[in-house]
């Protein structure tokens, strides 16, 4: 159990798509099989499309589980002005003081997404090979300023004509020492290797 | 993994502090990290000490961390000094010459572009600095695009980003 004024935070961001819900529905039961309570707050602009996909996943009670309608393109409220989410996570903080981590999702602004350091410790940024194995050349906010980058459906390559090789390359490059790793959320790869970065990163395991 | 306490000050304000981590340095109780402006706005980091002892650095909330701030550490005797690495900056000053319904016109203008490309943007006394985060030629593009280049003077410098207390504007005679 951690304070609860200090729960750490994480941001996960990436274009629609890339698979974020789809790695916190993994990584979520990886950190709770490590003992963890984890809440998440999630991110829609007129909807709570995914906080309901991840209450009916039922892995979180509802409680733990926060959706927010930001009204406006969703990068704004995790960035530019971040109070919307920033009520979030006090009102999660006070519900559940034994709290060890709280994750926040958010998509869109492409590649360019980022989260103001006043929201998140640290952020993982998603994207996958059917986006185009040329992302990571091209250097969005998300891709080099972001703490891990994760390249999600490494299943899909072949099919989609992407070549994970020059791909993870490309991330590397871009990124210098920062980590980049691969998942595959339909059979589990690499979950792990994110779950225990982010008790390495935030947790301080 | 290291740990740290609280804050015990800054060496550029507090020679007393200063001549301690001198002390400290002299029988190998000093560790010092370098981290950037975004990484001294994070509540929670997990660094190596220029030593490579792994650091856990856990502030309050809303803390921002300073260039020459040290720490004590939770179980040992000695500090952590911090130093922040100085980052370019685009330094924007409007021309003199404008009235002032001219500056309000232009000014409104420069925080529209500013915004649009999601820069962020400090404004100390009569300047407004934007991190230069792109290639400068593609920066000054987009500013001439607006016609702000005509009715700004523009320089770089290499300078810690003013923390928010700092970054308010002040009236000049003041």
């Amino acid at each position: 159990m951690t304070d609860y004024a200090e729960v750490p935070r994480l941001g996960i961001g990436g274009p629609v798509g890339s698979g974020k819900t789809a790695l916190i529905e993994h990584v979520v039961p990886y950190l709770q099989r490590q003992g963890r309570q984890v809440a998440v707050i999630t991110n829609d602009i007129l909807t709570q499309e995914d906080a309901q996909r991840l209450r009916n996943r039922g892995f979180l009670s509802p409680e733990r589980i926060v959706g927010v309608e930001t009204g406006a393109c969703p990068h704004t409220v995790i960035r530019e002005d971040p109070t919307m989410n920033l009520e979030a996570v006090r009102q999660l903080e006070e519900q559940f003081p034994a709290l060890d981590l709280i994750i926040l999702e958010s998509g869109g602004d492409n590649l360019a997404s980022t989260y103001s350091p006043e929201l998140a410790d640290a952020f993982v940024f998603v994207i996958d090979v059917a986006g185009g194995d040329d992302i990571p050349r091209k250097r969005g906010l998300g891709i080099t300023r972001s703490d891990l980058l994760v390249i999600n459906k490494v299943d899909l390559a072949p099919y989609v004509g992407a070549n994970l090789e020059a791909m993870t390359q490309d991330a590397h490059h871009a990124r210098g020492p920062r980590p980049v790793l691969l998942t595959n959320c339909k059979t589990g790869l690499g979950i792990q290797d994110v779950g225990e970065w982010i008790e390495r990163a935030l947790l301080f395991v | 993994m290291l740990r740290i306490s609280h804050r015990r000050g800054n060496i550029h304000r507090d020679s007393d502090l200063a001549a301690q981590v001198t002390r400290w340095e002299r029988v190998h109780q000093l560790e010092e990290v370098t981290i950037n402006e975004r990484e001294a706005q994070k509540s929670r980091l997990r660094l190596q000490t220029l030593t490579g002892q792994d650091l856990g650095l856990v502030l309050p909330r809303g803390t921002e961390i300073a260039d020459g701030d040290v720490f004590a550490f939770t179980d040992r005797e000695g500090g952590l000094l911090v130093h922040i690495a100085l980052q370019e900056v685009m330094v924007l000053t409007l021309r003199p010459e404008l009235s002032l319904s001219e500056q309000h016109h232009w000014l409104v203008r420069l925080g529209h572009v500013l915004g649009n490309q999601h820069w962020p943007i400090a404004s100390v006394n009569e300047a407004v600095l934007v991190p230069v985060t792109l290639d400068r030629a593609v920066m000054e593009t987009v500013l001439r695009t607006h016609h702000l280049l005509d009715q700004f003077t523009i320089r770089y410098e290499r300078r810690s980003w003013p923390k928010a207390a700092q970054s308010v504007w002040t009236p000049p005679h003041s």
